[in-house]
């Protein structure tokens, strides 16, 4: 049962005049309930703008996004979204901003404290409550964000690029963290990155796309059971696969440049 | 003001920032520095302007300690006077910050309304709030509105456009994640925005009541008959230059004393932010 459909979403970029830059070319794909869907690409293919087009920030030029085969506009709140850059608010402690969510939908004082103990308890937050975001790390900030996406319990967590400015211990850390997340949410996931070993070693499936125009050049199931490790050959494998075709993508779009 | 620059944070430095206690910050040479020189510099400037104004600084003391508990030629108590221009910037400047903020805000959040009034606002600002002190006198019969109107006009375009500027630098990933949740207008404005654009609505504040204090005592010197500007005149003119320089202490005074705390307000509530510079 799919949870997520992209139908045919096309997307341009206005330059002025009457120039525009077509950055999505006819994409359609689906995520089935409970999926973990990883989407790489070269950087500027227009990754973020295909996840805030399924968040509903951004419409559409053509094309359409299904919920549970159900059609959503511009402005509908179930998708849960980890930006890519730091986007806590900083006037609000670790707690306030767990909690923003629910205090958007209007939920009782009682019944927030309880979701937003679970949440932190879930990310392993407990102790920074009350801290403001100048006063904990990157990657406590990352966990603190995944947090304040899963508290209204979307639908579908769409995260860009989340763990790419981070060290690589802590990356590496977070990436286990996300996973564990995730089994024990059960929630379905699309994870956009542009590093290919961190996709292999999360994903479900993987999408890979081109530049921009960007289409969907392949999909590959990862068919490696979990707990995975990270430099086994079956990862090697995939990630070398990957490689090749991101490779011969980055050749095209040097001789476009030039040309 | 100096924004405050986000350091890249890291694993290792994860332990929270404590504030350090007062006594832990004591340094003897901060004191000789911020402190002991000032106030010597200042005491040697006033015994020149002192000097100048064939006045001592002895004088000024026993001048003012005069108006303080005598009161001036007509019996009224310094403390009159200041509580008569303290009562005057207080009411002036809360009318200038309700009417300000929210302009303020409208125009850095809604393009609309910044292209209809933002030239207008250009256009008003230029003119010196003590140019409006005539008119003032023309539209308001009651004395008290035409200073309140004086205060207000000084003090609403530096609140204004402050808040405007903090307005518009609103993070936008910040209204993403608003919109990812479904926030309305009302709580994007509440939650986000003003929180958002607080600390330039402080600085804003804090220039904003300065000017305002600046403009009540030039009205003061006109057409009135209590308040610090007017005692000021009022001494120059029967040539008490202590009692008149002992006024103009009292003002400076006051001013940085409520600059002063506005600065603390600032730091208490917005805690959230690494730095604020005093």
């Amino acid at each position: 049962m799919p949870n997520l459909s992209v139908r045919h979403v096309s997307k341009s970029f206005d330059n002025g005049e009457q120039d525009s830059t077509l950055v999505l070319d006819d994409i359609s794909f689906e995520v089935k309930d409970g999926e973990f869907l990883g989407i790489l690409g070269p950087s500027g293919c227009g990754k973020t703008t295909l996840l805030k087009i399924i968040a509903g920030l951004i419409e559409p030029d053509a094309g359409k996004i299904l919920i549970d085969d159900v059609e959503v506009k511009m402005g509908h709140s179930r998708v849960g979204y980890i930006f890519q850059q730091e986007s806590l608010f900083p006037w609000r402690t670790v707690r306030k901003n767990i909690e923003f969510g629910l205090e958007v939908k209007g939920v009782s004082e009682e019944e927030m404290r309880s979701r937003s103990d679970a949440v932190i308890a879930l990310v392993g937050m407990k102790g920074y409550e009350e801290h403001l975001p100048h006063e904990i790390s990157g990657g406590q900030a990352r966990k603190t964000e995944i947090a304040r996406s899963l508290i209204t319990s979307p639908d579908i967590l769409v995260a860009d690029e989340g763990f790419s400015n981070l060290d690589a211990q802590t990356r590496n850390h977070l990436q286990e963290e996300f996973l564990r997340v995730w089994q024990e949410t059960g929630s379905t996931i699309v994870f956009v990155s542009h590093n290919v070993d961190e996709a292999v070693f999360m994903s479900n499936r993987i999408l890979v796309m081109s530049n921009i125009p960007a289409r969907i050049l392949n999909e590959y199931d990862i068919s490696i059971s979990r707990p995975r490790r990270r430099a086994t050959s079956e990862c090697l494998a995939y990630r070398a696969q990957i490689l090749d075709i991101l490779k011969i993508e980055q050749e095209k779009a040097m001789l476009m440049q030039r040309s | 003001m100096t924004v405050a620059l986000k350091e890249r944070r890291s694993e290792a430095d994860s332990q929270p920032v404590r504030p350090k206690s007062w006594m832990a910050k004591f340094d003897p040479r901060d004191v000789v520095l911020r402190i002991l020189l000032p106030v010597i510099i200042l005491i040697v400037l006033w015994e020149v302007i002192a000097q100048l104004s064939v006045s001592s600084l002895s004088g000024i003391v026993e001048s003012f300690l005069k108006l303080a508990f005598e009161g001036d030629s007509q019996g009224k108590l310094l403390t009159e006077h200041v509580f008569s221009s303290l009562g005057h910037v207080t009411l002036g400047f809360l009318v200038a910050a309700l009417t300000a903020i929210p302009l303020g805000i409208m125009i850095g959040r809604y393009k609309v309304v910044n292209s209809v009034l933002g030239p207008v606002v250009e256009a008003m600002r230029p003119i010196p709030p003590i140019a409006w002190i005539p008119i003032s006198l023309l539209l308001f019969r009651d004395i008290l509105f035409a200073r309140i109107f004086i205060i207000w006009i000084g003090a609403f375009f530096p609140i204004l456009i402050n808040t405007t500027a903090g307005v518009k630098r609103t993070n936008p990933v910040h209204l993403d994640v608003a919109e990812t949740f479904g926030a309305t207008e009302p709580e994007v404005l509440t939650k986000i925005i003003i929180p958002s654009a607080a600390p330039e609505i402080f600085v804003g504040f804090r220039i904003g009541f300065g000017i305002g204090w600046m403009c009540l005592i030039a009205a003061e010197m006109v057409n009135v008959n209590a308040g610090l500007g007017y005692l000021v005149l009022i001494m120059q003119q029967s040539g008490q230059t202590g009692a008149m320089i002992a006024g103009m202490l009292l003002i400076g005074l006051i001013g940085f004393l409520i600059s002063y705390l506005f600065l603390i307000m600032e730091k208490r509530l917005l805690r959230w932010r690494r730095e604020i510079s005093v």
